[in-house]
């Protein structure tokens, strides 16, 4: 009796349950951490009046507390008006010398293009104001429509312009390389004239831009003469041009349902806005837009590769020396640290491909110094990421093949079914389910990779997308912003590591809802495939 | 038995088949003939080779890395394993039936018609025509005539068998071989295909492989039983049952082995 005791290994039932149960502990922790800290991020949080002591007040959002070395109890808050404030945007108070704290309705929060955000009251009629909120709203709302309408027009001139003197630019300095290069004088002259028209060009497009420049700046000078009167805690009197608003909002008069409508727009501006001040502040636009296009490239790239060499391997290669090797190798590749999949994209995609590209159809702008393809670009990312999935993509569709029974394969046969009839009709759909999970987690992991990017094309700050409006509306050789990296950009190389920590949180979560999304993908498509076609039992 | 109708001559014929798995022996010196239009079961303990022999028939064993024929396989006087014979047409002529109902992970009517697509036939009507003939065939078409779009995955094991007899009967082969067709089927299914093979012999020519003597009694013509790789014995069924030339047949019949 007591030896079935022992031996029923109860003991050891529980320990493994325990394990299994911290791991979920620590998931689910990681996950509170994130959100929470995201939903403060993003939700229009009340503004503290804090009166001191001393006598001194302040605005500001508590962030943090803390224990002081001395044992004292005390507040980390962010007060924002950077310039009024010796360039801090926080400050750290005791709990003792708080004397009150209230949440008063005209507190104000304005974000600004400059100095981060300000936090105090409207100025009054002794700065010639009203200082009603719904007067400055209809201010702003009138401002930005007339810049829409007077200054974006010019903007957008000046952007076509940019880019047209872009191309003309380059194409005058291939006419002038080819000049030099061209052996025949018939040639030679025929590029002559084609830099004479370019350069005539160009400097048309300079004088044009010129003047547009000009009538801009005189624009901007009507607009900046648009200002608010902004009152900080301690009296102190800004003049904020409208210009410098990004958003204004009195959160402590809002009821929650203003709140909420707010914690939507938070949301709707953080995924549709640029990052602004060197990405402390703003949205994540550009980095979403990257990741999504790098995982869909390193899709399109790896997917039939993947897929083709793993039906080589399982179908039809037979049991030589030369598969053998070649699943060994598939299986290490496997574990090869992506930092290295990095080093190999910066050496041979960029310095090996791009750089034979680019010497091969742009030498003028290799002589130039200018780089096209022999520069980091999403494309070249992709494709090392690519590289990085291969293997999972092909174990995966190994080892969903494997699954399908040989009694299918062989009813195929048996009907005169050639064995490449029955690989496309039969056994593919059959194994779909299984490679598509196997790719989309692998796309999953590859969406979060930052190691390989940051050698291969991943920038802080990319000025333009690697999709837009400009022909050829695709451009590859571009370099990027993604969300991982702009993770560690934020929260380590950023100038103001305390103020973008918040967008660090959220930044995080949509990296984990991406990723948490394409895996929702996966089981749900297995789910659908596995309905279609897997053998049920009889 | 009204057979001697359709007995119009061999079909299958072969002369001193040995058969090798690598060093291992399956079958040896195999003399047999294959009466057309007839119902030939193999009976036999396990590992005899009655399988291997099947399996010969319409060259499945080119599958397995290693296998090996010696000696002479006909089909209609043409040899099986000649250089010339193509494969895909043997398959085409030579259906088979296998001992697990595998029908593929598509619709009833893809199933019934798949035969006929990878052969390339595109025509709508032909395919309707050929799927609603085969279900007929196979005593199916009745109770799955209002869901031919519908899975082939939904039907019970003995409709999944009946489908794969469908299957290979739309391509029209010669032959169906049939490898322990009701091993896996429960008692009445296995009644609905032994009707089905009693059906079809006639116009088909039907070599079925069997563990059940009783099976082999009911539904076979012809009977051979193989023992050890070799053929004991073959004979007309009744015959063989009541009065067996050798004596391993008898104790085979009788349950002393197997």
């Amino acid at each position: 009796m007591a030896q079935s005791q022992r031996s029923d290994g109860k003991v050891w039932i529980f320990l493994c349950r325990a394990c299994l149960i911290l791991i979920l502990a620590m998931m689910g922790l990681l996950a509170a951490l994130i959100i929470a800290n995201s939903f403060h991020a993003l939700w229009p949080n009340r503004i503290e009046q804090v009166r001191m002591s001393t006598g001194e007040s302040f605005l500001g959002f508590p962030v943090n507390a803390d224990v002081s070395p001395e044992g004292l109890p005390r507040l980390q808050y962010k007060v924002g008006n950077r310039e009024l404030n010796s360039g801090a945007d926080f400050r750290w108070v005791y709990e003792r010398d708080i004397e009150s704290r209230d949440y008063p309705g005209v507190a104000m929060l304005v974000s600004r293009t400059e100095n981060g955000d300000f936090l105090g009251t409207l100025g009054g009629p002794e700065d010639n104001d009203t200082g009603s909120p719904a007067h400055l709203l209809d201010r702003l709302d009138a401002y930005r429509a007339r810049w829409n309408a007077e200054a974006e027009p010019l903007l957008r001139q000046m952007a076509t312009l940019g880019e047209e003197w872009q191309r003309i630019h380059l194409a005058a300095l291939k006419a002038g390389y080819e000049a030099k290069q061209a052996s025949a004088a018939a040639t030679a002259a025929e590029w002559e004239s084609k830099l004479h028209f370019a350069q005539e060009r160009e400097s048309a497009i300079k004088a044009l831009s010129e003047r547009l420049m000009t009538e801009f700046a005189q624009v901007k000078d009507g607009f900046a003469r648009e200002s608010v009167v902004l009152v900080a805690e301690d009296a102190t009197r800004i003049v904020l041009p409208l210009s410098a608003i990004v958003d204004v909002s009195w959160p402590n008069a809002m009821n929650p349902l203003e709140k909420l409508g707010r914690f939507a727009v938070n949301i709707w501006h953080l995924l549709t806005r640029y990052p602004r001040e060197a990405n402390t502040e703003g949205g994540i636009y550009p980095a979403l837009f990257g990741t999504i296009m790098l995982v869909f490239l390193m899709a399109i790239s790896a997917f039939p590769l993947g897929v083709a060499a793993g039906i080589y391997l399982r179908e039809y290669a037979k049991d030589g020396f030369l598969p053998r090797i070649a699943r060994v190798a598939v299986n290490n590749l496997a574990g090869v640290p992506s930092i290295v999949y990095g080093i190999f994209g910066l050496g041979f995609f960029i310095y090996g491909m791009g750089g034979t590209i680019d010497s091969l159809l742009y030498p003028e702008r290799v002589a130039a110094g200018i780089n096209t393809y022999g520069g980091g670009g999403i494309i070249w990312s992709a494709l090392t990421l690519g590289l990085l999935t291969l293997p999972v993509v092909i174990v995966a569709t190994e080892e969903a093949l494997a699954t399908v029974p040989s009694e299918i394969r062989q009813g195929s046969l048996a009907l005169g079914a050639t064995r490449f009839q029955t690989l496309v009709r039969v056994i593919l759909p059959m194994a779909s389910p299984g490679i598509l999970t196997g790719f989309i987690l692998a796309m999953a992991r590859a969406a979060g990779e930052v190691a390989p990017l940051m050698l291969t094309g991943a920038v802080k700050s990319a000025h333009s997308l690697p999709l837009d409006g400009s022909w050829p509306f695709v451009h590859l050789e571009r370099k990027f912003m993604h969300l991982g990296f702009h993770i560690y950009d934020m929260g380590f190389q950023s100038p103001n590591v305390e103020a973008s920590k918040p967008l660090v949180y959220v930044t995080a979560l949509v990296l984990l809802v991406l990723v948490f999304v394409l895996n929702f993908a996966a089981i749900s498509l297995r789910k659908r495939m596995r309905e279609k076609y897997a053998m049920k039992g009889f | 038995m009204q057979t001697s109708v359709h007995q119009n001559g061999t079909i299958v014929t072969a002369a001193d088949l040995n058969f090798f798995y690598g060093e291992k022996q399956a079958l040896t010196d195999i003399n047999l003939t294959i009466q057309r239009g007839l119902a030939t079961a193999f009976i036999g303990p396990s590992g005899c080779g009655k399988s291997t022999f099947l399996r010969c028939i319409n060259r499945m064993n080119d599958l397995v890395d290693g296998s090996r024929v010696e000696g002479r396989l006909t089909l209609d006087g043409e040899d099986l394993n000649d250089s010339g014979m193509d494969v895909i047409d043997l398959r085409r002529r030579v259906g088979m039936v296998f001992q697990k109902p595998n029908p593929f992970p598509k619709s009833i009517y893809e199933n019934t018609v798949y035969g006929l697509r990878i052969a390339g036939v595109r025509n709508r009507s032909e395919l309707d025509a050929a799927c609603e003939h085969s279900l007929r065939r196979s005593a199916l078409w009745d109770e799955v005539k209002d869901r031919l779009k519908e899975s082939a995955m939904g039907l019970s094991g003995g409709q999944h068998q009946r489908l794969c007899i469908a299957r290979a009967i739309a391509v029209k082969p010669e032959i169906i071989l049939m490898d322990e067709p009701c091993s896996a089927l429960d008692p009445r299914s296995t009644v609905k295909i032994e009707e089905l093979i009693s059906e079809l012999k006639g116009d088909y020519t039907i070599v079925i492989v069997t563990h059940n003597m009783q099976q082999a009694a009911r539904v076979s013509d012809r009977t051979a039983f193989f023992y050890e790789g070799k053929l004991m014995e073959e004979g007309e069924t009744k015959m063989l049952f009541t009065s067996p030339n050798r004596k391993e047949t008898e104790d085979y019949l009788t349950g002393r082995f197997g």
